[in-house]
């Protein structure tokens, strides 16, 4: 008898624990809560923006002071990351509307350095209509960064056996401070209220 | 912890009679909250929309609970006497049963969760701002609760019908049936079918509940509705039935020893119920006949099953009951009264029951009160009788006692008002007056008007048959 | 993910049990005392199963080499308990366990068929379906077996008090 109830408070804590007390099941669920309890800061590495153009990160998002919404991508992605890309051409669109050029910046990274040139990026952004003051399309200058990167963001991107990648999509948001703070689902209908409430504190 | 196997104790243990006299007491609350219903729909109560669904919610789940405590009464007392049963199980799953309710009536009248008992996917986790998150896990934590000592209850009776018989193959019959020898008694039969089902009913059960648990909880993983809605009447619509198998175990044992001709069983009897244990769990899908997404051969089995199910064994007990009283110098008294009573509304049940399963009728009559109609007649007039006579015949100690003149008023009041009651929902049900709706338009009103008061006859029948019965169970107990 | 859920795990948990098989009768007897019925011992299997069914479970151990330790360990383990416990435990306590594990399969399966998203980001979802179709399979197969039991002769007819 008391050995059953050791055993069954061992379980729970158990259970208890790789859940984070019960409130997580998934490792996405796990990511999101750590990073909206921990607000990591973004690591200060080289990226290439779509120019051409070397930038560090860290440095790049405190210059321009304002909030930062970060997804990952690759440019041959026939699947998540064209949904990825609808719903960063409605926030463009809306960030306008509300006059957030100011105070909202977008930014796509590619995982998949060896294939996503500038040039590639740049015919990517072209197609998806991107505005360069609003939305900037990045990958990492060095390879070896990419799992730094990657790490902090919480994005883990395996091969599919079929060329592709397979991947956990979700926008990252980051505050002018260079805090990540908050990470939402591509397809949540929070977004624009988020928007709503940026323009409401100007 | 264990009773004397084959020693027929008049005396019902302690378990059985607090059984009893939880079921007593909760149906006629229940019964309450139907009268109440009735009347808002006829607005002769002034109650918001809000409390009616809540009211909605506690009267189903409550009725199907406590009909399955009144049948697990039922069984586990006339089981015990053939098998030998532990005593500690029954009151584990009285246990269960008890916190369970506790977070079942939180979840409804505290959280104010009133998505109706069967919870159906995704309406829980949906209840724009009427209820929070909590109340339903309360609820259908509730549930779940319940379902584990249910669980406990029937591995006990499984355990002990094997030991005594030896499988579930010879306690069902079937060698009976090869050999014509050694006929398993009515009541083992029964009881090993329900056993079987609602072991299977309750695993599936605990499946959608958790699933829909953590889907409350972590919303993007999201379940197939239909099959959601699939397994929750498979796990609903078995263990309701399976109140009436358990019950009518009284029917089985109580009127032998009135009548002097005892229940004997013969092969038809036992491949009766042999195919019910099957066909109760495919018969559900005559209730989502509606559902035009799920596929045309369930539809078809819903219809064909809900005509063949629940034949076989009701046909056999309704000609073997008539053939046990007839000309049998039955004495009459209440108990035997209200189990006859309860035979009639079984049989008349399956009318409407088996017109709402056509599939051309039921597209335009299942979401209107003709259903509530349906299974009010099985319930009303064939499980509750049942279970009532049930706790009569415990409070008379098994003893035929007089027909006085106050208990033929109560039974006559109950059977023509209960009869009538069933019937306003059938006649309103044939008018087109949509179930589950709080507000009535006016031309409504008069049916419901009508049946608050048929509803008032059967709760004051009810009472006074109840209250009578739980003083004669009560008393001898206090006594020893 | 399938290999890993479906194979490696069922092997850990048989080599458990093969090594279990070789505890000497006396200390099989001492352990009785604290594993009454089998309860204790079943509680820890139903508890080990139930962690490792857990997707973040599942995921975590790739990065993480201490929980990958204690997977093979509590596996083991479990598959050990499962051995010492069955033969003492009777149909309550067995019927008892098989009613919660194969319903708890049966949703973490459904869990890896229906999730629209990934639940475990190192693993493809095509695998994941796989897992989630095993998974359920294999609880389906396991409810069918112990209805079965319930229709066969029952060998031990004797024992009265058994749980």
């Amino acid at each position: 008898m008391a050995a059953s109830v050791i055993l069954l408070l061992l379980g729970i804590w158990a259970v208890g624990a790789i859940t984070e007390g019960f409130k997580v099941i998934t490792s996405e669920q796990a990511r999101r809560l750590e990073i909206s309890r921990k607000q990591p800061a973004v690591p200060d590495m080289r990226l290439i923006d779509q120019a051409g153009q070397m930038f560090r990160f860290g440095e790049w998002v405190k210059e321009k002071n304002k909030f930062l919404i970060v997804d990952f991508i690759y440019t041959n992605c026939q699947s998540l990351c064209r949904a990825l890309g609808t719903e960063f051409q409605q926030l463009q669109r809306n960030v306008v509307e509300r006059g957030l050029q100011d105070r909202v910046q977008l930014l796509s990274v590619s995982f998949d350095p060896v294939h996503d040139s500038h040039a590639v990026l740049r015919q990517y952004a072209d197609r998806l209509q991107a505005t360069p003051d609003i939305w900037t399309f990045a990958t990492v200058g060095k390879a070896s960064d990419l799992d730094a990167l990657l790490r902090t963001f919480g994005v883990t991107v395996i091969p599919d056996r079929q060329g592709g990648f397979q991947h956990n999509a979700a926008l990252v948001w980051v505050a002018p401070s260079g805090k990540l703070v908050r990470v939402t689902d591509y397809d949540a209908s929070d977004h624009l209220s988020m928007l709503d409430e940026l323009a409401g504190s100007n | 912890m264990s009773i004397q196997k084959d020693s027929i104790s008049p005396q019902a243990c302690g378990v059985v009679k607090v059984y009893a006299a939880i079921s007593g007491v909760v149906i006629l609350l229940m019964m309450l909250f139907g009268l109440i219903m009735r009347m808002t729909q006829g607005q002769i109560l002034p109650i918001g929309p809000e409390v009616f669904y809540q009211l909605m919610t506690a009267h189903g789940i409550g009725m199907v609970a406590i009909a399955g405590l009144g049948g697990s009464a039922v069984m586990w007392h006339f089981l015990g006497k053939y098998v030998n049963l532990r005593e500690g199980f029954a009151w584990a799953n009285l246990a269960f049963f008890l916190a369970g309710v506790v977070f079942v009536l939180g979840g409804i009248f505290l959280g104010g969760f009133a998505a109706a008992w069967t919870f159906l996917y995704p309406l829980p986790a949906n209840s724009m701002g009427m209820w929070g998150k909590h109340a339903a896990a309360a609820y259908m934590g509730g549930v779940l609760l319940v379902g584990v000592g249910m669980l406990l209850f029937y591995l006990e009776s499984a355990r002990a019908i094997i030991q005594r018989y030896g499988s579930f193959a010879k306690a069902l019959g079937w060698n009976f049936l090869r050999n014509g020898q050694d006929a398993p008694p009515a009541t083992i039969i029964a009881g090993t079918v329900v056993t079987i089902i609602n072991i299977i009913a309750i695993l599936i059960g605990a499946v959608i509940l958790v699933m829909m648990l953590i889907n409350l909880y972590v919303p993007e993983i999201s379940i197939h509705p239909l099959l959601a809605k699939n397994l929750i009447f498979l796990f609903g619509h078995v263990f309701i039935n399976s109140t009436i198998y358990m019950a009518v175990i009284a029917v089985y044992e109580i009127l032998p020893g009135y009548t002097g001709r005892p229940w004997k069983v013969y092969k038809t009897f036992v491949w009766a119920w042999s195919a019910t244990c099957l066909m109760v769990l495919a018969v559900y899908p005559h209730h989502m006949l509606m559902d035009y997404a799920q596929p045309v051969w369930m539809h078809v089995m819903g219809q064909i099953i809900s005509y063949t199910s629940s034949l076989p064994v009701l046909a056999l007990t309704m000609t073997a009951t008539l053939g046990r009283i007839y000309r049998s110098n039955i004495k009459w008294d209440l108990t035997a009264a209200l189990l006859v009573l309860s035979i009639f509304g079984w049989s008349a049940g399956v009318i409407p029951a088996v017109i709402d399963g056509t599939i051309v009728v039921n597209q335009v009559m299942h979401n209107t009160m003709w259903v509530p109609g349906h299974f009010h007649l099985y319930l009303l007039l064939g499980c509750v009788p049942m279970i009532l006579g049930f706790i009569n015949w415990l409070s008379s100690q098994g003893n035929a006692a007089g027909f006085g003149g106050l208990d033929k008023t109560m039974l006559w009041t109950f059977a023509l008002s209960a009869f009538a009651y069933a019937l306003m929902f059938l006649i309103s049900g044939q008018a087109s007056i949509p179930r589950r709706w709080a507000v009535h338009l006016p031309e409504w009103l008069w049916y419901s008007q009508l049946a608050s008061l048929f509803a008032a006859g059967v709760v004051l029948s009810a009472m006074i048959i109840i209250v009578r019965a739980l003083g004669g169970i009560v008393k001898p107990a206090r006594l020893s | 993910m399938a290999l890993h859920m479906l194979l490696q795990f069922p092997l850990i948990l048989l080599a458990g049990w093969l090594l279990a098989k070789g505890v000497p009768e006396q200390a099989r007897s001492m352990a009785q005392t604290w594993n009454h019925a089998g309860i204790a011992g079943l509680l820890v299997v139903a508890m080990v199963l139930i962690f490792w069914m857990i997707p973040r479970a599942l995921d975590l151990v790739l990065i993480d080499r201490t929980l990958e330790f204690w997977k093979f360990l509590t596996l083991a383990l479990a598959g050990a308990a499962l051995e010492l416990s069955w033969q003492p435990a009777g149909m309550i306590v067995r019927g008892f366990f098989l009613g919660n594990m194969l319903p708890m399969m049966m949703v973490a399966g459904w869990l890896y068929v229906e999730a629209p998203v990934r639940l475990c980001n190192s693993y493809l979802s095509n695998d994941q379906l796989r897992t989630g179709s095993g998974l359920l399979a294999l609880a389906i197969a396991g409810s069918m077996v112990w209805l079965h039991a319930f229709f066969m002769p029952s060998v031990r007819e004797a024992d009265g008090e058994t749980l």
